[in-house]
């Protein structure tokens, strides 16, 4: 089958090159064993790009990459994004990392990401409502061959609130001691920018350095804690993981409890309030004595 | 071997539920004595990391306090801190922690009683419940090179 909007995309980048709109563009290219993201500054390069429904990866944490930054500063960056991907951006837009002047998106339309293991259209996928970006500067592909994706994008967060109390200390305490705490999942985190993080720091010592469980659970807990609010389920951190921890069940499960107790959606608007910087008055305060 | 008796930390802000706290001690309020107070500038200067912190170091349950709404110090520490609070109370609990474990309370300077009624209402339960026992195992629990989970003794 023709892609047609791959050839879209290519053809309008080589445009925007050649204009010189954008002087460098992050996409997704052909790697050896999947998608790659791709960097295109010249032109003739943009015939390189792909688009297609293995494009998972989230490309907005580059924005903030040591030593991508520096590379990159000064010149007009262009990012391709996908409704969930533009998410991300949108928050490093509220927490002033990135200037929206400074980048120009192009949104693709999306008719669901397949998963890497072959088991269909991501679970994140389901219900999504940014198929069709709205709010980057152009948006590629034709809304009107949209296929709807049905289903709870939840529905792995819910198979654990179901369990019982100590079911879930089982499960977790079980599925944590796995984790070799090689920080994969902060690194591959678009919104995992800080230069000095608290796993670093040893004066005081918050997170253990040694393999204990605790540490284990305490790093999984302070991460998710970081993330309330800002987590975009873009993935990347269980995609990251090298053994296998599902670590984004516990964001989205801090995101699937903001959407409902206080109807917040992280990054659904470039001027919108980070959610733990900001407050109401009539916030819910039935859990308080 | 004798149980020892349950350990409470509680986090209280320094302007309104710590001065609630010593309030219950300057009236001669009797009450539980197993809680131990840190006192922090405000409520909105509690970690996630204090509160993990205080079970891994023995902690059965924790509480934390501040200024109800509207008595801030800061105008606002408190109502930031709620919207963590309820963050962390969930997340907790998502990951198998009793909901005992982990208490947040507005208090004033001026409710030394109500105080002590929380003291002794969390030490009630917490005794019941029992120790926190499944974190005192994972907190001496090193995991091996195979990642089996050694486990040593108390």
């Amino acid at each position: 089958m023709k892609n047609e909007q791959e050839a879209q995309l290519r053809r309008r980048v080589r445009e925007l090159l050649n204009r010189g709109t954008v002087e460098v563009l992050l996409g997704y290219g052909r790697g050896l064993t999947g998608v790659r993201p791709l960097f295109v500054r010249d032109p003739a390069n943009a015939e390189k790009l792909i688009w297609n429904e293995h494009c998972n990866l989230n490309l907005a944490g580059y924005l903030v990459r040591e030593p991508l930054k520096q590379v990159m500063a000064g010149a007009r960056i262009g990012l391709i994004v996908k409704g969930c991907d533009f998410r991300a951006v949108n928050v490093l837009i509220q927490e002033h990392q990135v200037e929206r002047q400074n980048i120009y998106l192009i949104g693709m339309v999306c008719n669901g990401i397949e998963s890497d293991s072959g088991s269909g259209i991501l679970i994140k996928c389901r219900g999504c409502n940014v198929q069709v970006p709205e709010g980057t500067d152009e948006v590629i592909g034709n809304p009107q061959e949209l296929r709807q994706i049905d289903g709870d994008p939840f529905e792995d967060v819910r198979a654990i609130m179901e369990m019982s109390l100590p079911e879930r200390w089982s499960f977790w305490t079980s599925t944590l001691s796995r984790c070799i705490k090689c920080y994969a999942c902060r690194q591959a985190c678009p919104l995992c920018y800080c230069e000095e993080c608290i796993t670093e720091k040893s004066r005081p010592q918050w997170i253990e350095k040694a393999p204990t469980l605790s540490g284990n659970l305490a790093y999984h807990f302070i991460r998710t804690m970081h993330l309330a609010g800002r987590c975009v389920a873009c993935g990347e951190c269980s995609r990251a993981c090298p053994v296998d921890i599902p670590v984004d069940v516990l964001t989205r499960f801090v995101a699937l409890t903001i959407k409902e107790r206080f109807d917040y959606v992280a990054g659904d608007e470039p001027d919108g309030k980070p959610f733990l910087a900001s407050y109401c008055e009539d916030d819910p305060d039935d859990f308080i004595k | 071997m004798g149980e020892r008796p349950i350990r409470i930390i509680a986090f209280l802000c320094n302007w309104c539920s710590y001065a609630g706290a010593d309030l219950a001690g300057t009236i001669r309020l009797k009450h539980r004595a197993d809680v131990r107070v840190i006192r922090v500038p405000c409520s909105g200067r509690i970690d996630a990391a204090f509160i993990l912190k205080a079970y891994e170091r023995g902690a059965d349950a924790v509480i934390v306090g501040g200024c109800h709404p509207g008595d801030c110090h800061y105008v606002s520490g408190n109502l930031s801190a709620r919207r963590r609070f309820l963050v962390m109370k969930q997340l907790l609990e998502f990951m198998g922690i009793e909901p005992e474990r982990f208490e947040v309370v507005w208090c004033s300077a001026a409710e030394g009683e109500k105080w002590a009624k929380i003291v002794d209402d969390v030490c009630e339960r917490i005794s019941t419940l029992g120790p926190f026992r499944s974190y005192k195992a994972l907190t001496a629990s090193v995991l091996g090179p195979g990642r089996e989970i050694v486990t040593g003794e108390e």
